[in-house]
């Protein structure tokens, strides 16, 4: 394989650039050699090749100061970089850049938990904590804060943030609890979001805004800046918890438990973002298909009716929490349950008749921040599992709950894929997440699954819902459905990119900004 | 046809001694009697999965559901072991995420197999270097239903350096039906080959 290099960068300017970057972090951070170090840099779930996301080298910096002297290097050469913190997006890229031949800038050693203040309930961290670093620092210290961590907790909570990623707890929604940061912009200067930027200021991770427009989410989902730092709110270990689930037996039933959990979310009777999740998300926790269904194509509704009956699971199962004191949770479920019960078959579960159950006992966890790995067991239910996350947006409403789950488990069936999903209600919102799930050893059904979710952008974006996030491969497209007003939101994005980055060194593509040059062209 | 002599040359086989601890339901592998620390991780509930740490050793504990439990254990093999060897047999997932979690470490995969059961059928895909990969299918093979046995026992004997990596199926018919698959892998460090 010849070495990926980016774009209009010869061998001989790429190794002077990377002989300028190991003078500054040590020859031991930076990572070259193509068959070892540099795949830990690809995305085993891309839908394509992996030499379209092939990163030509790594480098981990330790230092504000070392980003710094970086940036300039890159800058000099114009050579694109692509900023990751834990670097494990995947469903969504992994840790692989949005083009072949970047350098990757990997925060990993930037793993300092700066200050954990129990009083007021926040944490600062730099890019590098994963969920289970920062966890395990609050149990040995004995503090009784709870951190929210996305289904893998591997992951940390800058780059999660990054990419405006969601948990299960009641501060499961990252971007909203996180509270000031520290950015590197991409000549060098070094910027504080909000309070931070006050003269010796201690309400940087207290209070957002500061004075003058917010910035900092400027900074996620775009490519504008490096995050260096992040404050995050984390939740008091409440008195008490009682996480339970709601199984229910028809297709129709979705519709319906939507339109009865809004005004509880709301309300906040409900306390966490309640999640719908279908049978076969549940059931991939304990079984694979091949168990029970040995055919091509999606699982029949017969061998569905089947699993469902033995491992008493509904055909959506719903999971949600409520959290304070015992006499608050007692009312909260008292109005729980008077409103549930009114769909007819719908059971309740509890820790006393679920526990020991896989999807149970791992959704529990998450919706007290307990970290763990667990839903990586969903990707057993095809051999080899891979999988790219089709994440619509949508009214917390049934109606249009109904209509996104038939539009695309209908293509799914059609281009013979299972509907793997799950909705996650928010404040007002709904994450819709349809797992799309193929063999990632299959080059034939990787291109289908590459096909089926083009085209579910289109009939998506038909529909009037835009995706929340998503893959490398499908930035530019979606970017594209983001478009009123002749491209406006676009142009505004090009026009900081222009100005805070004009030559195109930070993660060029990401979302689908671009910089000038290479605008058009991907 | 792969001889256990065959790999010999390349490797010695250890008796493995273990070390587990059962609140962590792990199957732990620590063998340093012939200079090669060994950490094998196999699936708690697949027969073959525990066909094979049985042989690996005496002692009987597994992988659950949850592979997160064995990061640290994980990191630590990699941080003390440089020149140590992790090797598996367990679920497609589980492979995938110690994976990534051992290239931190500059451990990346020298072999790994696909062991897929549809009824009858047994097939092993194997993906090792150009000189071993026909072998290891060739002889995963031979060993019938034993295969997992003769996984335990070769464990060390795969092949550990980082060459390209090319495929090789074997297929066989088994005396059982059954619905399966499973990843048997190994991982070692870059720097050390
Ligand atoms: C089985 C499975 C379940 C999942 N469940 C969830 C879930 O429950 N919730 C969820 O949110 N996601 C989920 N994901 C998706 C993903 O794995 C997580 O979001 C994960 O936390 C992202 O990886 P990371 O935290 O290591 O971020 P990173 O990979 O480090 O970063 C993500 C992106 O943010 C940007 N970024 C990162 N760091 C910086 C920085 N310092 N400055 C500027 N930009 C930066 C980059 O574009 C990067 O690609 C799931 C994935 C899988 C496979």
């Amino acid at each position: 394989m010849t070495k990926p290099l980016p774009q209009g960068i010869s061998l001989g300017q790429f190794n002077a650039a990377i002989a300028e970057i190991k003078q500054v972090v040590g020859k031991d951070y930076v990572f070259l050699d193509d068959i070892t170090e540099l795949r830990s840099y690809r995305d085993a779930y891309n839908t394509t090749n992996d030499a379209d996301f092939a990163p030509s080298a790594a480098v981990a910096p330790k230092t504000v100061e070392q980003i710094q002297k970086i940036l300039a290097i890159v800058n000099d050469y114009k050579i694109p970089i692509w900023t990751i913190s834990t670097g494990k997006n995947f469903a969504y890229g992994g840790p692989a850049p949005r083009k072949a031949g970047y350098v990757v800038l990997d925060l990993k050693l930037m793993n300092k938990i700066i200050e954990v203040n129990e009083k007021h309930g926040y944490a600062i961290v730099e890019p590098g904590v994963s969920y289970y670093d920062l966890y395990n620092f609050l149990q040995e210290k004995g503090i009784k804060l709870w951190i929210d961590c996305a289904a893998p907790a591997w992951g940390g909570f800058v780059g999660n943030t990054s990419d405006h990623g969601a948990g299960y707890t009641p501060y499961g929604d990252h971007l909203l609890m996180q509270c000031g940061m520290q950015v590197v912009l991409a000549d060098g200067t070094v910027v504080e979001t909000g309070m931070d930027t006050s003269a010796n200021s201690k309400t940087g991770a207290l209070y957002k805004y500061g004075q003058g427009a917010a910035i900092d989410g400027l900074f996620t989902q775009s490519n504008f800046g490096v995050i260096t730092r992040m404050g995050i709110w984390l939740m008091p270990e409440p008195p008490g918890f009682t996480p339970f689930m709601i199984t229910l037996e028809n297709e129709r039933d979705l519709e319906t438990v939507t339109d009865l959990t809004l005004p509880l979310r709301l309300n906040q009777v409900i306390h966490n973002a309640p999640m719908t999740v279908d049978l076969l998300w549940e059931a991939a926790m304990s079984v694979s298909k091949r168990q029970y269904y040995t055919g091509t194509g999606p699982m029949p509704e017969s061998n569905r009716q089947k699993m469902a009956k033995d491992l008493d699971l509904g055909i959506w199962n719903y999971y949600a929490a409520v959290y304070g004191p015992a006499p608050m949770m007692k009312n909260n479920m008292e109005i729980i349950r008077d409103t549930f019960s009114t769909i007819p078959g719908a059971k309740f579960h509890f820790d006393k008749t679920r526990k020991g159950d896989p999807g149970w006992d791992y959704r529990v966890k998450l919706m007290q921040g307990i970290p763990n790995m667990t839903e990586f067991s969903l990707l057993n239910w095809v051999g080899g599992g891979g999988h790219i996350n089709f994440s619509p947006i949508s009214a917390a409403d049934g109606k249009a709950s109904m209509t996104q789950y038939q539009m695309i488990r209908k293509r799914a069936h059609e281009y013979n894929f299972d509907y793997i999903g799950e909705f996650l209600i928010g404040w007002r919102d709904q994450h819709h997440i349809f797992m799309l799930m193929f063999d990632r050893m299959n080059a034939e059904e990787k291109k289908r699954a590459h096909e089926l979710f083009a085209v579910l952008v289109d009939d998506a974006a038909a529909l009037g819902y835009g995706e929340y996030r998503t893959h490398l491969s499908f930035m530019d497209q979606i970017a594209n459905s983001y478009s009123w007003n002749d491209n406006a939101l676009w142009d505004t994005h090009h026009a900081l990119k222009d100005e805070l980055d004009p030559n195109g060194i930070l993660s060029p593509g990401k979302m689908g900004i671009w910089p000038k040059h290479l605008r058009g062209k991907s | 046809m792969l001889s256990r002599r065959t790999f010999i040359k390349s490797a010695l086989v250890a008796n493995a001694a273990l070390l587990t601890n059962p609140s962590q339901a792990l199957q732990l592998v620590l063998d340093n009697a012939q200079g090669q620390p060994l950490l094998t991780l196999a699936d708690e509930k697949s027969p073959a999965a525990k066909q094979f740490i049985t042989h690996v050793s005496d002692d009987n504990s597994s992988l659950g559901l949850d592979i997160g439990v064995q990061f640290e254990r994980v990191k630590q093999f990699c941080s003390e072991s440089p020149n140590g060897l992790i090797s598996g047999l367990s679920r497609d997932s589980d492979f995938f995420v110690i994976e990534q979690l051992a290239k931190d470490y500059g451990f990346y995969p020298s072999y790994s197999a696909n062991h897929i059961q549809q009824g009858n059928n047994l097939s092993h895909e194997v993906s090792a270097s150009q000189q071993s990969a026909d072998l290891i299918a060739h002889a995963l093979a031979q060993a019938g239903e034993q295969w997992p046995v003769w996984l335990a026992h070769n464990t060390q004997l795969l092949p550990q350096g980082h060459q390209p990596m090319v495929a090789s199926k074997s297929q066989i018919q088994s005396t059982h039906a059954a619905q399966d698959f499973l990843v048997s892998w190994s991982l070692s460090a870059a720097k050390n080959t």
